[in-house]
Order: C-alpha cells, then structure tokens, then sequence
C-alpha cells in the first residue's frame, strides 16, 4: 500500500494554489500595467504588500526619500494641493502613495514619523518601502532617473505618476505646485 | 565569475579634479550570458518565455533572433553560444536574480571595461581606444559571433568590447548626478562636445559613445546588439542602490 507523507501532500497543495494565484495574476493586471511587478513592500504600518494591492482605485505615485530636503517636499505638497483640489466624491477613488528610493534608512517607523510630520491624511496614503533592487525596477517601469551620490542622498527626477484603476500609466507631470490644477483634470480624464 | 578588487573609477563626464566615485570590490562574469544559458533560464521562469512576457517588460521584437519550433520559441544550434540580444533591461535583471546575483553598476562594467589586455588602464596603451572605436564604426552582425572569442583583459575578463553592448543597473543615471559642481550642467553633457572639453579623458570617445548610448534606453527595448552579463557584490549585504 502506498503511504502519502502529509508533509509532502501539504507542499503539493501550496505549489498548486502558488500556480493558481500567479495564473490570476498574470490574468488579471493588465499586460501594460505597473502592476505587473511581483515585487513585495512594507507600509508605514510595516503591513506586507504587493503594488497590485493597489489597484480598484486610481493612484497618484512618487519616488521619494523622506531626508530628502529639495525636490521631495515640493511633490509631496503639490500631491496634498491634488488631494484638496478633490471633490469628496473623487477623493474616494484616489489613492496617493509614496515610495523609497533609500529603503535602508527609510524603515515603516521612518515612513510613519513622516507622514505625521507631513499631516498626510492616511485614508489616502501609503507610503512604502521595500529592496533596493525593487525600487530600481519600479523607476525603471515608471521611467524615473535616479543616481545614489553621497552621504544616502539621491538624484531623481522629481515626476508624479497618475494610475488608473488597473494601474497603467496614464500621465505622468513634474511635481511642482502649478501643476496640481493640471493634474486634478488629467484625474478626472480617465 | 571573476574577482574584481575595490578601486577608484571617475566617471567619464566628471572633470580632472573631481572627486573619484569608489566601486567596492565585486564579481562579474568572464563572458556575456550566451542565447543557450539564457533558453535554460526562461524554461524554468515561464514569466519571461516570449510569448508570456508582460508587456510592460519588453518590446514585441523580444528575443526576436530565435526560431519558433511548433509551439516554441528557441535559439538555433548555431547561436547556442553566441550572446543573447533582444533582451531588456527586466529580462536581464530576472536572469541575474535566478542565479542570485544582479546586472554590474555602470561603474563597475567601465572599471573592468577601461582596462586592456596588459594593463588595469587601457588608455596607457597606445592604439587601445582606437580598437575599441574601430569595432564601433562596424556595422552588428546578423549572426554574433560566440561568446569568449576576445582575448581576456587585464582582469580576465572577455567580450567587454567587439562583440555587444551590455545592460547595466543604472543605466539610465548618467544624466541625472545634478551635484553643485561646474562639471555637471546636463546642458552640457547633453551635447557632444561641449562636455569632453572638461572630462577626466577628452580622449576617450568610445566612453563617450557608450554614456550616450545608455542615457538612450529604457529599461524595455530589446535591441538586436544590446545583451548583459551578470555581477555580484563582495558582500551581498552591503548593497546600496
């Protein structure tokens, strides 16, 4: 009689749901979408996630870093002026989400004690962090440039990315504050 | 994969007296990933099979030089050996991360590049960028010669020049190190000559071809002289962006 290893029959289960979820993975994020990384995160809150979480809403992104003391603050506060710019109605269907360029220094509790300080409304926001590598290949997607020079600073170009609800890129502006309006009407476009 | 000592590289865009960029010590591959090595990868990694791949990763002409057999999609016998081409950037950072190691920093690839069969720097060698632009001025190949056919460099490492250009990981950064000095107005070094004219080696046009040829990609095109070898960090841990 042959004797099944539950050990091995429980590998065998969790192999064929992976199967099943990378299958409706592959399915259900668009071939064009941003979503297509499978690269994982951790939030403000140090909650685990993928970008593809993401989607059912549109979403306005930005490469950052939260030392950052140029550019970043600049994007940051003209993706609040989008954010005030919203009617109650739009706001429920926009998302807003910052991620790392220095996932090193920039831990969850970095994350948080910033968008404190930033007076970030976090039914909106997300901000993330993950590997260094994973951050690479999302500007990569998105088409940021950016340069490590010394001291943990960095040289990006300094773009908000407006997402559809699937996650394709669907305008991409410089984050400076009179291209908020701009950016509020390019929301409501698709 | 070879052991490369941690050394000092100055960017070609950056002036004489500028401060040289550190490239820790690190491994690369002896020679490019070959069409074969690459086929084994996406057997294993569905994901990245030409027919699957998102295309948010890479350009339809994806592995484009391979035959369709039936149903696949794979290389012919003669090109089992040569470089794979028509790879992006994502495709050749996934095959890199199969094997646990990464693409090398645009540093890292002109510090083993710059040297020449006899010397850590080529450029003390009379005639050394003269070969290198020679192969620049040719037409590619239709049909890439195998990989390995160039002798080694100083470093033992072969192919960095006459056969293809390869991916880096931050390729696309030469333009964007906006620091405080006279030396980097991208005005500047978006425009030929004006830049050489305060460069560490005005006369090491064939670096010049290679910045400039970099800051042209994206991460997606798959181009039929564009292919990658891979590289690894002395210590993995410390790997900054």
């Amino acid at each position: 009689m042959i004797k099944f290893n539950p050990v091995i029959i429980m590998k065998l289960i969790g192999l064929a749901l992976l199967l099943v979820v990378s299958q409706v993975h592959s399915q259900t994020v668009p071939q064009d979408s941003v979503y297509q990384l499978n690269s994982t995160w951790l939030d403000q809150d140090g909650n685990k996630l993928t970008l593809s979480s993401f989607s059912g809403k549109k979403q306005v992104l930005s490469l950052i870093y939260t030392h950052c003391l140029h550019t970043c603050p600049t994007i940051v506060s003209t993706m609040q002026s989008i954010e005030n710019k919203l009617s109650e109605d739009e706001t429920q269907n926009v998302g807003f989400i910052l991620v790392s360029l220095t996932p090193d220094t920039d831990t969850p509790e970095v994350l948080r004690e910033f968008a404190q300080k930033r007076h970030l409304n976090m039914e909106n926001w997300s901000l993330l962090t993950g590997s260094a590598e994973d951050a690479r290949s999302l500007a990569m997607v998105l088409d940021v440039k950016y340069q490590n020079v010394t001291d943990n600073e960095v040289n990006h170009s300094n773009l908000m990315t407006g997402l559809d609800k699937e996650g394709r890129i669907k305008f991409q502006e410089i984050g400076v504050m009179n291209n908020a309006a701009k950016a509020v009407g390019e929301l409501k476009s698709f | 994969m070879v052991a490369i000592p941690g050394g000092d590289y100055r960017p070609l865009y950056m002036s004489k007296d500028s401060p040289q960029t550190q490239v820790r010590a690190f491994n690369i591959d002896v020679r490019p990933v070959t069409n074969q090595q690459y086929w084994l990868f996406i057997d294993g990694n569905p994901r990245w099979q030409p027919l699957t791949i998102a295309q948010i990763f890479a350009e339809p002409q994806y592995l484009q030089h391979w035959q369709h057999e039936g149903k696949n999609i794979l290389p012919t016998d003669e090109q089992l050996n040569s470089p794979v081409i028509n790879v992006s950037w994502f495709a050749a950072q996934a095959y890199c991360r199969s094997l646990d190691k990464r693409l090398p920093t645009v540093a890292e690839w002109e510090r083993v590049a710059s040297a020449s069969e006899t010397h850590a720097d080529g450029s003390q060698e009379k005639g050394y960028h003269q070969r290198i632009l020679e192969w620049y001025s040719q037409p590619s190949r239709k049909q890439l010669a195998d990989v390995g056919g160039n002798a080694p460099n100083f470093w033992g490492v072969q192919d960095l020049h006459g056969l293809i250009w390869e991916w880096t990981e931050d390729f696309n950064s030469a333009l964007v190190s906006g620091e405080s000095r006279g030396d980097s107005n991208i005005d500047q070094r978006l425009f030929c000559a004006a830049g050489s004219q305060g460069a560490a080696d005005p006369s090491d046009y064939a670096a010049f071809m290679r910045f400039g040829f970099r800051s042209s990609l994206q991460a997606k095109f798959t181009l039929p002289n564009l292919g990658f070898r891979c590289a690894s960090s002395k210590d993995q841990t410390n790997d900054k962006i």
